[in-house]
């Protein structure tokens, strides 16, 4: 039991209740990888790295989230529109996650 | 929100992140990159979410202590984004498609078989 350890289950317990309250799975993921994205241009060390990345940004976000909304949709019967949700869901997440890199960048 | 419930998050999620960290630390080392840890952990929790959609459960406890805690911490979205940015960023665009299909493909099988394995328990 280390002092990392101990850290990163406080951040992961802090972004469990943030993802209950916040309770929106689209808002929860380009938030979680905007987040991602800024700290891992950032230079920091290799603990504090370990507890934001893997710690809050992993916990924050959920792939169970993405999974369920897209059996919904299945079970509603909209194919076209899971087709679209889950290619622009991607895609805005790889975007946000890359202004992220470039804002912290830029501010170093 | 009163205490019962909160506990019974914190349970949950104190699981699923032990549970996950364990895999990373062991798949470090030994797996390639196709077969990478952010792909086991999501088509492992893509299995439990079958298999709990499968049991149609109402109760709101057992609802917080798995979906919301264990599968909620346990299952990471961000590595999955992260990984294909870093194919993004290697310009490994056959890469990107091959990883992009291989997880939705994979996660959607294992959720259907745990969906399947429900269904048998029951019958």
């Amino acid at each position: 039991m280390n002092k990392t350890f101990i850290s990163i289950i406080f951040f992961s317990y802090s972004a469990t209740f943030l993802r209950f309250y916040l309770n929106n799975n689209f808002l929860v993921s380009i938030i979680g990888s905007f987040l991602y994205g800024f700290v891992l241009s950032r230079i920091l060390s290799k603990s504090k790295r370990e507890i934001l990345l893997t710690g809050f940004c992993s916990c924050f976000t959920s792939f169970t989230g993405f999974v369920n909304f897209l059996y919904q949709l299945i079970i509603q019967g909209y194919y076209l529109k899971l087709f679209f949700y889950l290619n622009l869901i991607v895609f805005f997440n790889l975007l946000l996650m890359y202004i992220g890199f470039l804002l912290g960048r830029k501010m170093t | 929100m009163d205490l019962v419930s909160v506990i019974y998050i914190l349970i949950g999620s104190t699981f699923g992140l032990i549970l996950r960290l364990f895999i990373k630390y062991k798949a470090k080392k030994k797996f390639s990159f196709y077969f990478n840890y952010a792909l086991i952990v999501n088509v492992l929790s893509s299995l439990f979410l079958g298999i709990f959609i499968g049991l149609n459960t109402t109760d709101v406890n057992l609802l917080l202590l798995f979906s919301v805690g264990f599968l909620g911490c346990f299952s990471t979205f961000s590595s999955f984004i992260y990984e294909l940015f870093h194919l993004i960023q290697k310009r490994n665009y056959i890469g990107f498609f091959i990883y992009y299909i291989e997880v939705l493909v994979l996660s959607f099988l294992f959720f259907c078989i745990g969906d399947f394995i429900t269904l048998i328990i029951k019958n």
